[in-house]
């Protein structure tokens, strides 16, 4: 299949995933409870439900409400927030430049991590260098992020001092929720890099190079690393998901203004139309970007396409 | 041949390499096997001994809590309130851990956390493991429209961020302990399913599986005493990574107010109360969280051992990462 094919399936596939998303939400939202009790307010009798049926169309059947719901959603049309009074898909789309520069950051300092200490782990194998490093790494994996974002608080806002304690603001305020974010990543991609490193120098290309003569820098720049790059990549692509979720609970940690925090917000005051929005919204951008690096993925590496599917 | 696979597979772990006298059907995956089946050396090094230790304290504060913990987890002494660990000036020998906002004994809060944090987790991915080791069972052993539509919703689940859903459950459905075992153990299965059906796709084609079928026994007898027992040794170690991530996933939630609710005391919920009293006494937060990082370094670390001491070539890089 060629380039615009490719494209096609992917941007079928991306449909196809967003259409599954949004019916999941929706069966979450209408079988796990009656939502007109959720917009109620306390003490309201049974004909009130019943006008808040009416109202919202639950009165009619769940095929015919599948419907509205996905028309409503093709439109942007996620409700109106009970407390701000707003549309919810315009309060939640305010706060996404937060999330993703928060979750940009957090992706790009693992990135900036891992890759060396990973190939320094490989390049050093058994020695207290590369023990130290990959005890690290799988403290990192084990540590949940939201303690470690709130030991960071302790020890780096309260008794040092060095940084703020939360909220957004100029760059200071984006250090401690992005390395605790980038924590697991970080961790998990180190780990990665190093056996990837490790198998790659393992193969017969890589003793064909050193055979020639060239020198241990060349081998491992020029020759090694490229290829040992590509499963980290893909790991990259992949850990957005990890990201994501992660982002719903340092934001809540460090007060940061993103869709997480709200959601979470939303939910402590049953905002539902919100904490819908803030659902499909993140899940939306998850399912975009992550379909984003598929397609640069396939352009990176042909050989993908073929042993996929 | 229709024996179980262990004997044959031991068998072959010592014919050398390059004797000519290997089994056509039967090339690299037969030593794989042989190193699941048969570890060699059973050495006791730090990684398990870790992980003994914990999972035994954690088996002891979930059995004998009453009579480990100094003080009820519930216990309110208001004139006792964020008082220090003992250790610390104003700290008194009877909490040793210093006590929380209610004046509670952070200690004891901690181990009958335990009980709260391991039967739920031990609970909900045994449920989820099940669950996701048939269906990787079947899919892998009938292939066809089943095996492309398991591998469709593992894929789908794995990338997904699963704490948005867990979030929207949680939230909505209501917060009761029950919903909580269904979320994580919803959470739990794509991983199992995943390297169950890998395994027993390669397994399938194997000679005993053939020769089972040709002395008639039936797919449910073939699936259950001849291909389970050869996927055992990956469950093993998929079992301990998703523990650890099981564990991680409910004091999140409940970190977030969406999963344990009191007065049942539980980690996550724990750091979630104390948050507020951080900047004042670290020491409501800094236990909680430091059992939750030992219970999942403990579950990581025995993952990594089993899986290398039943896997010494093959690096798994997906399993690491």
């Amino acid at each position: 299949m060629g380039w615009p094919g490719e494209a096609t399936r992917a941007l079928g596939h991306l449909l196809a995933v967003m259409l599954g998303t949004a019916s999941l939400v929706f069966v979450v939202l209408r079988l796990t409870g009656d939502p007109a009790m959720m917009v109620a307010p306390p003490g309201a009798t049974l004909d009130d439900l019943a006008a808040i049926r009416r109202d919202l169309g639950l009165d009619r059947s769940i095929a015919a409400q599948y419907v509205e719901f996905l028309r409503k959603l093709a439109v942007g049309d996620l409700g109106e927030s009970f407390r701000y009074r707003r549309p919810a898909l315009e309060i939640v789309t305010e706060r996404a430049g937060a999330t993703v520069q928060l979750a940009l950051a957090a992706q790009l300092l693992a990135i900036a991590v891992a890759i060396p200490l990973g190939v320094i782990s490989a390049i050093r194998r058994d020695t207290w260098l590369d023990a130290a490093l990959t005890g690290l790494a799988t403290l990192g994996q084990s540590i949940p992020n939201f303690w470690l974002g709130l030991m960071a608080i302790v020890v780096f806002a309260v008794h040092l001092g060095w940084l703020p304690t939360s909220g957004r603001g100029g760059w200071l305020h984006l250090v401690l929720p992005a390395i605790t974010l980038s924590s697991y990543s970080m961790a998990s991609l180190t780990r990665l890099m190093r056996s990837s490193v490790l198998e790659v120098l393992g193969s017969d290309y890589v003793r064909t190079a050193r055979a020639k003569g060239l020198s241990a820098g060349s081998v491992l720049f020029k020759h090694a690393l490229k290829n040992a790059l590509i499963p980290v990549v893909t790991l990259t692509g992949l850990q957005l998901g990890v990201l994501l979720s992660g982002a719903v609970i340092v934001e809540t940690v460090f007060a940061w203004p993103g869709i997480g925090r709200l959601t979470i917000e939303a939910i402590h005051t049953r905002d539902y139309p919100l904490v819908q929005a803030g659902v499909v919204l993140m899940a939306m951008l998850f399912v975009v970007v992550n379909q984003g690096v598929d397609l640069c993925y396939r352009w990176l590496d042909p050989r993908v396409a073929g042993r996929r599917g | 041949m229709a024996r179980s696979s262990r004997g044959r597979a031991a068998r072959l772990s010592h014919v050398d390499a390059s004797a000519p006298a290997r089994p056509v059907d039967a090339p690299a995956p037969a030593s794989a096997i042989a190193a699941t089946m048969r570890p060699r050396r059973f050495r006791l090094t730090l990684k398990p001994a870790f992980g003994i230790l914990v999972g035994a304290a954690l088996v002891l504060c979930t059995l004998f809590p009453d009579q480990i913990a100094p003080a009820s987890p519930t216990d309110q002494q208001l004139a006792e309130r964020l008082r220090p660990p003992a250790w610390m000036e104003a700290g008194i020998a009877r909490h040793l851990l210093g006590t929380d906002a209610l004046g509670r004994d952070v200690c004891s809060r901690v181990i009958y956390g335990a009980r709260t944090t391991f039967l739920v987790a031990l609970v909900s991915s045994l449920i989820g493991g099940v669950g996701g080791t048939a269906l990787g069972l079947l899919a892998g052993y009938y292939g066809g429209a089943l095996d492309e539509f398991v591998r469709k919703l593992v894929d789908m689940q794995l990338a997904f961020p699963y704490l948005l859903l867990a979030i929207s459950v949680m939230a909505i459905a209501g917060r009761s302990l029950p919903i909580l075992v269904v979320v994580l153990a919803l959470s739990s299965w794509a991983a199992f399913a995943r390297i169950v059906r890998g395994e027993v796709l390669s397994l399938r084609e194997r000679q005993f599986i053939e020769g089972a079928r040709a002395i008639g026994c039936n797919d449910g007898r073939i699936l259950l005493t001849h291909v389970l027992p050869g996927v055992t040794a990956s469950l093993c170690v998929v079992w301990s990574f998703d523990l650890a991530r099981v564990v991680v996933l409910e004091s999140s939630l409940s970190f977030l107010g969406l999963g344990v609710q009191p007065p049942t005391p539980s980690w996550g919920m724990d750091l979630s109360e104390s948050r507020q009293f951080l900047q004042i006494a670290y020491w409501t937060v800094l236990f909680p969280g430091l059992a939750i990082c030992l219970v999942v370094l403990a579950a990581n670390l025995v993952g990594d051992w089993v899986r290398d001491v039943l896997d010494p070539i093959v690096k798994r890089n997906r399993a690491a990462a």
